[in-house]
């Protein structure tokens, strides 16, 4: 896997220009609403907020013991027209002047530079900006249009005034792609949890992280079916002394009422795994489920499918679950190759 | 020590103010069991007396586990067991009235699970909260930041059931330590198990 990374050009001092450098050795990707980028392995996300269109997310080093807290915070907006260099670099500016305005109340020196970025290798990338500040804290950032998400980025790596964190903000911040390679798939994680499911499946509800567990859930855009994506850590613990398919039924609970389903042992990412599909039939689901969909004009998600495999080298275990308005095992499947458990 | 302090030492109806600690000051604590609490070893669910025993070359052998055996670190602790804490109850006169007026028998006993039994044995006042973290995160294969919620609020749910106390190395004072003052409850013998 190769990066690029910015380099101060000898020729014009206001020009900032990429270079092709391999990402470190134990960094990690991670992605949300399309956006992916590859960060050191003991950081995580700490916050995210709103949806493709317009949101923000916030990854930071409070996984490892450092008490200088390091992280890098992207937000984005939709703009159906490419706006114009001099609108990238007015925000730039603006956003500068809130931070001189800070360090002027806490009496800090500021300093404060932006420039143009040039020999950008994404293409589709219009008006790349730099920029850099230092006053308590020490900011590295880029902005840019993509004329391809059609979105307007902002990505800047923080951390405190006293670390020199350019070289790591460089390869953090060029490592940002804010759209997949295949227009068809979107990658999405949490914690060491790393999927892609299509583009047109959005976040349904806000994912749940317990202490073991991580959960995302995704519904297609105009249409009822929905996936989702389970980890568990500790596996040795969650599966002692169970077979998965005993362990499928005790989790899923009341889930299985009203399922005709069938299991088969299968493999998923080169570890034994079992695959379930079924149909949802009985009147209670009808009463709670099926009724409701059908009132909103929709084909109710009869069709499920499901795959649950053990990863022992990362000691996970891995559920994805579909339930979809026409029998398609093919959903499950890809997003299983897609979903990394080593 | 501040007035306030010195008041709720001798006034019961004065609270002293909790400790207030940074993440990496709490990270430094270091737990120490209450001593009035003992503990046993029991084997899980899904394990049976056979349990399997992991020796230090990583070989498997099946082994009857001895469940009287004294497990006082957490490399000693067979796998497929856990252990279940037992609190003693008070025997002073407003314990014995209380227990008579609902009933209550015996002590108090908590069933943990081997998470919770591992984590348990390291609360000897030689381990930091960031060794434990990493102990988990090592053992379990865990991310760092799901190992450092699911210890820090484990110590959270021992700490408030007067289970430990947290020994600061730097002011070198135990924080929240009752050595005697494990609280009797109406719940009688009622066992709890922790769940993640």
């Amino acid at each position: 896997m190769s990066a690029v990374i910015e380099m101060e050009t000898s020729g014009t001092e206001d020009v900032v220009e990429y270079q092709q450098t391999p990402v470190r050795q134990g960094w990690k990707q991670t992605g949300w609403h399309g956006i992916t980028l590859v960060t050191p392995g003991l950081w995580n996300m700490v916050a995210y907020g709103g949806e493709y269109s317009a949101g923000n997310v916030r990854l930071d080093n409070t996984g490892d013991s450092s008490s200088d807290i390091v992280g890098v915070e992207i937000r984005w907006t939709s703009s159906k027209t490419a706006p114009k260099s001099t609108d990238l670099a007015k925000r730039v500016d603006q956003y500068l002047q809130a931070v001189e305005k800070e360090a002027r109340k806490s009496k800090t020196k500021c300093d404060l530079k932006s420039k143009p970025v040039s020999n950008d290798p994404h293409v589709e990338r219009q008006n790349v900006q730099s920029f850099t500040w230092k006053s308590d804290r020490r900011g590295h950032g880029r902005v840019w249009y993509c004329s391809e998400c059609k979105r307007i980025l902002i990505a800047q790596v923080v951390s405190t005034a006293r670390h020199d964190i350019s070289g790591l903000a460089q390869d953090i911040l060029s490592s940002i792609e804010c759209h997949h390679v295949n227009p068809a798939w979107g990658a999405w994680s949490l914690y060491d949890l790393f999927t892609e499911v299509p583009a047109d499946y959005s976040l349904k509800r806000q994912p749940q992280l317990m202490n073991i567990y991580v959960q995302l859930n995704f519904e297609q855009a105009n249409s009822q079916n929905n996936v989702s994506v389970e980890q568990w850590a500790a596996a040795d613990l969650q599966l002692r002394g169970h077979y998965m398919d005993q362990w499928f039924k005790a989790k899923s609970g009341n889930a299985l009422d009203g399922l005709k389903y069938q299991i088969v042992e299968g493999s998923a990412n080169g570890h034994a795994s079992i695959c379930v599909t079924g149909k949802r039939t009985g009147v209670w689901y009808w009463l709670s489920v099926g009724l409701p969909q059908l009132a909103k004009f929709h084909l109710p998600t009869v069709h499920y499918s499901a795959s649950l495999w053990e990863c022992p080298d990362t000691n996970k275990v891995y559920l994805i679950q579909s339930n979809s308005r026409k029998k398609d095992d093919a959903i499950v499947k890809n997003i299983v190759e897609r979903t990394r458990c080593h | 020590m501040s007035l306030r302090q010195i008041a709720a030492q001798y006034l019961p109806f004065v609270k002293s103010a909790e400790p207030r600690f940074t993440r990496e000051e709490s990270l430094g604590l270091r737990p120490v069991r209450n001593s009035s609490v003992q503990w046993e070893l029991r084997l899980t669910s899904g394990s049976n007396s056979n349990a399997i025993v992991q020796d230090d070359e990583d070989t498997v052998d099946e082994m009857p586990v001895d469940l009287t055996t004294v497990v006082t670190t957490p490399e000693e602790m067979p796998v497929g067991s856990a252990l279940t804490l037992i609190v003693q109850r008070r025997e002073d006169t407003y314990a014995r009235l209380i227990t008579k007026i609902f009933g209550v028998v015996g002590n108090k006993r908590i069933e943990l699970d081997e998470f919770g039994s591992q984590i348990w044995l390291l609360c000897d006042g030689t381990h930091a909260v960031d060794k434990m973290v990493t102990h988990t995160s090592t053992r379990y294969k865990l991310n760092r930041r799901q190992a450092e919620v699911s210890v820090v609020t484990f110590m959270r749910m021992l700490g408030q059931r007067r289970l430990i106390g947290f020994q600061n190395p730097e002011r070198r004072t135990i924080e929240h330590v009752s050595q005697h003052r494990t609280k009797t409850t109406s719940t009688g013998s009622k066992s709890r198990r922790r769940r993640h």
